[in-house]
């Protein structure tokens, strides 16, 4: 696999530039809920426990959930201390929807970051035909490359074995370049935002 | 010329002028270019990024060993294992070594190209071992017995009856089903199908040198399902796919999105390191990532070829293709097809039996121009027609023609003679034939516009 | 100002016309319009076919024949293209660096605006037309809006754009005759495309393209005409 010849760098004057995306600054909250909305998720902001254990309740019967799956151990039992039976950690394939938390939210992109090292594990976010996702307006960063870091550093060098930046309920185009949503994820992704003072904007940390 | 050059010529002409094809190609690019339209809008400047990126490509491929060697070392630091494959069939071996080791009878694929390239499925098929297509178009084309018609929208050529029509033909349910409902039929049958499998395959978008790990980029989760619920995921790529870091995915998963889908972001984009680690809840207790050169080493060794190696496999280069537009992709008789397809098959195969692909193009440059990595592949396309005439792969009557071409326009006198009637006469006779019947050949004035001009040229 | 002019082999032998016309419109603009009888091809057919070492004696018989300091005009951004980003390629050790003809190479429309600073030449030509973007003048030289501004400018012109204004006619050399029914589908759809907007002409700055849409045009006896950007601009005055 020798290199015959070495070739010169293509743009020898882009080396050191950086590259940027549209809306570098920006109220990360707003981001995330415009673009996490545009990729047909639902995002409800939730000041405190309360106002999430009872927003899960009402959507869980206005869906007719019967069967929720979430393995992450403090949410499980919050959730069943308010009397939240359907939410269960067992390992049924035909519940109807999974509750997890998440690594962190990009806000540029409306994406959440799940990883193998969390107890909800590889396959309950994909697996389930709904996925709840309950996050906190600390877990927002801006870009994927924030979110790369802060993933890292959580690790420290101990990467979990699957990082998973999941942006909306499953989709296809491949009939016909329709859209479908649902193939083989989620049909549907709910976002409850936990977030205690809602009228201060979330901007970016400056480095 | 050699038969699949003709092959190739005659199946243009069937596809160029079937006009259903036409259509349904047309119908599906045009929604391909108004989301990519859409799509770069994320970038604040597209060109520049682009060039950024042809940058880190070339640092990856030029010290391609060095990172491929730091990916192994750091993947197998992970747990998982490294393979390394020359060609087809030290790829194909491997797998079935893993399959055998490990008495597999049923595997979950997702979109891997490579796997087309070494043609796995008939493989495993002859060797008894079920192995499934997940990605819907993918599924589709292998319930139709059809390779993929795109590298990244498999049943690109197929419109919705064709695919009811299909599904009732083989899975037997109603002729008339929707998209939705199509899709639905697809997901339940392909949902039992992960539990049940021993092992999942799947291909690779990026390798990650300095993490040891690999990122897949898909819309419909079925990759993150085979690289998860079966115990043995195999993630197969060439090794051109290489990244230095983890950090670039933050410039190259975008990139990849709108210029493969028109997307900002695809669904799903994952990272996998290596199997499952010991407190976690699950995932595959083995994973191997097999790394396939099968020949791109002829590439990398070639300094005017070696920047098709920077290629990400987004397709777009086929969606803006005029040949593509006109003849889709099987007419190539290829794995890759289009533009990229058109530069790398004489390399990645028997020069000669592919150097005939370089010349079907009218060279419009649209390929480069919409390249998110900045490939020169109109100019690699030059590059390959030259390597073809001094390979001796060109007709002598071809190489005569260009011979006389150069004395006339060598000597000014001579391009103004023997005449204009002469001078059409002999051009019909000379192309007519390969100028076909939809055209007419145009006529050459009496005088050349140099005859016209008081200033004569000098007579030697 | 004191230019050079090169004509194009396919107008040399077929619209010479159309070189009458571009001397027409430099004068107008001021330009003194020298022509040196020498000339013959800049050398692109054989080099896009591949055919490198017999492309360079002729390539650099243009070296030799455009050595004075003047700019070089062009109807035509094919070869202006060519010479500009492959003659470097062509002579790797000349020092094309120290030879200043492919700075001083410009296609007619681009001379006009950019360095002229001209958009309009006071021209008249009567009809409907769509403009094609010839794609050596477009994605080799750059040429966008130059020849726009001009159209945009000719009285009793509608210019009306179709969807499909950057993509090729399909012509591409010998690429027209060793794939004849992809160029010939390449050439059908454009031309449909500009019936389906009603346009009475196709206007462009090569004369390779429209003669490739004009083969198509005719055979069809479809009605519509197609014109070289210099023969319009050289129009009604």
């Amino acid at each position: 696999m020798a290199l015959g010849k070495s070739t010169g760098a293509p743009f020898p004057d882009h080396l050191q530039t950086p590259f940027s995306f549209q809306n570098n600054a920006h109220d990360l909250r707003a981001l995330f809920t415009k673009e996490f909305t545009a990729l047909d998720g639902q995002v409800f902001l939730c000041r405190g426990k309360p106002e999430l254990i009872e927003n899960i309740a009402k959507l869980a019967a206005e869906k007719n959930w019967t069967n929720i799956i979430c393995k992450t151990p403090a949410l499980v039992n919050d959730m069943q201390f308010h009397l939240l039976p359907s939410v269960n950690n067992s390992t049924d394939e035909e519940a109807e929807a999974g509750i997890t938390d998440c690594e962190c939210l990009v806000a540029r992109t409306g994406t959440v970051v799940l990883s193998a090292a969390q107890a909800s594990g590889r396959l309950l976010p994909v697996y389930s035909p709904v996925h709840l996702i309950i996050a906190s307006v600390d877990d927002l960063v801006f870009d994927i490359g924030d979110a790369l870091k802060r993933v890292e550093n959580k690790y420290s060098g101990q990467l979990p074995s699957a990082i998973f930046f999941a942006s909306g309920p499953s989709r296809t185009a491949d009939i016909e370049k329709r859209l479908v949503l649902g193939v083989h994820g989620p049909k549907e992704v709910y976002l409850f935002l936990m977030d205690n003072d809602l009228k201060q904007p979330k901007y970016p940390d400056t480095l | 010329m050699k038969r699949k050059q003709t092959e190739f010529l005659l199946a243009s002409g069937r596809k160029v002028f079937d006009l259903d094809h036409r259509k349904k190609l047309n119908f599906a690019l045009k929604q391909a270019d108004a989301a990519y339209k859409k799509g770069k809008q994320q970038f604040s400047d597209l060109e520049t990024t682009k060039k950024i990126a042809k940058n880190i490509k070339w640092q990856a491929i030029e010290n391609l060993h060095t990172y491929l060697e730091a990916f192994e070392t750091n993947f197998n630091r992970n747990g998982g294992r490294v393979i390394w494959a020359e060609d087809t069939q030290q790829a194909l071996d491997a797998i079935l070594n893993v399959c055998r080791k490990n008495e597999a009878k049923s595997i979950v694929k997702s979109k891997s190209i490579v796997t087309e390239e070494i043609h796995l499925n008939q493989f495993l098929t002859k060797h008894h071992i079920e192995i499934l297509e997940t990605d819907l178009g993918e599924y589709i084309q292998q319930l139709d017995g059809e390779a993929p018609y795109h590298i990244v929208a498999p049943s690109l050529h197929k419109s919705k009856e064709d695919v009811a029509q299909l599904f009732h033909e083989k899975l037997n349910v109603p002729p008339d089903l929707s998209p939705e409902e199509l899709t639905l039929v697809a997901r339940n049958i392909l949902r039992k199908k992960y539990a049940a499998a021993e092992i999942g395959i799947t291909g690779i978008n990026f390798i990650l040198a300095d993490i040891g790990g690999i990122a897949i980029t898909e819309n419909e989760g079925n990759a993150w399902l085979s690289a998860s619920a079966p115990k043995i995921h195999i993630a197969i790529t060439g090794i051109e796919k290489i990244l230095p870091s983890v950090h670039d995915l933050n410039l190259f998963w975008p990139l990849l999105a709108t210029h493969g889908s028109g997307q900002r972001t695809t669904v799903y984009n994952s990272i996998y390191t290596g199997p499952k680690k010991q407190d976690e809840t699950d995932g595959p207790e083995e994973m191997y990532v097999i790394l396939l050169d099968n020949r791109r080493s002829h590439l990398l060794a070639d300094p005017a070829a070696r920047e098709s190696l920077y290629c990400i496999r987004c397709g777009a280069c086929l969606n803006v293709c005029p040949v593509y537009k006109n003849i889709g992709g099987h007419t190539y008789g290829t794995t890759y097809s289009g533009p990229i397809g058109a530069v790398i098959s004489p390399y990645l195969n028997d020069a000669a039996e592919y150097q005939h692909l370089s010349f079907a193009s009218s060279l419009c440059g649209a390929c480069t121009e919409v390249c998110p990595v900045h490939i020169n592949l109109h100019n690699l396309l030059l590059n390959n027609r030259r390597n073809a005439v001094e390979q001796n792969l060109i007709s002598a009557s071809e190489q005569i023609g260009w011979k006389i071409w150069k004395k006339i326009n060598q000597h000014r006198l001579l391009m103004n003679w023997p005449g204009g009637a002469t001078k059409t006469f002999l051009v019909g006779k000379l192309f007519r034939q390969h100028w076909g019947i939809r055209r007419i050949l145009p006529e050459f004035t009496h005088k050349t516009f140099n005859q016209f001009t008081k200033n004569k040229p000098d007579s030697k | 100002m004191k230019v050079q002019l090169f004509v194009p082999c396919f107008i040399d032998q077929i619209y010479p016309q159309t070189a009458l016309n571009t001397i027409k419109v430099l004068e107008k603009a001021g330009c003194e319009v020298s022509y040196n009888p020498n000339q013959t091809c800049c050398g692109q057919p054989a080099y896009n076919a591949g055919y490198w070492d017999e492309c360079r004696p002729v390539a650099r018989k243009f070296l030799d024949d455009f050595n004075a300091p003047e700019y070089i005009v062009a109807p035509g951004g094919s070869c202006v293209g060519f010479v500009r980003n492959h003659y470097d390629k062509l002579f790797p050790d000349k020092n094309m660096s120290q030879n200043t003809t492919q700075k001083r190479m410009y296609e007619l429309t681009e001379f006009l605006t950019e360095i002229l600073h001209i958009d309009n030449m006071g021209a008249s030509f009567p009809g409907t037309a769509t403009y094609h973007d010839a794609c050596g003048a477009l994605r080799e030289c750059g040429i966008k809006a130059p020849p726009r501004a001009l159209l945009t400018n000719v009285q009793g012109l509608e210019l009306i754009e179709t969807d499909d204004c950057e993509v090729c006619c399909g012509f591409g050399g010998t690429f027209a005759v060793k794939y004849e029914f992809i160029s010939s589908g390449m050439a059908e759809q454009k031309v449909q495309h500009a019936q389906k907007k009603g346009v009475e002409y196709i206007i462009s700055t090569d004369h390779s393209c429209l003669l490739h849409l004009d083969g198509y045009i005719k055979k069809h006896l479809i009605p519509i005409k197609t014109a070289h950007i210099a023969d319009v601009l050289a129009s009604g005055w």
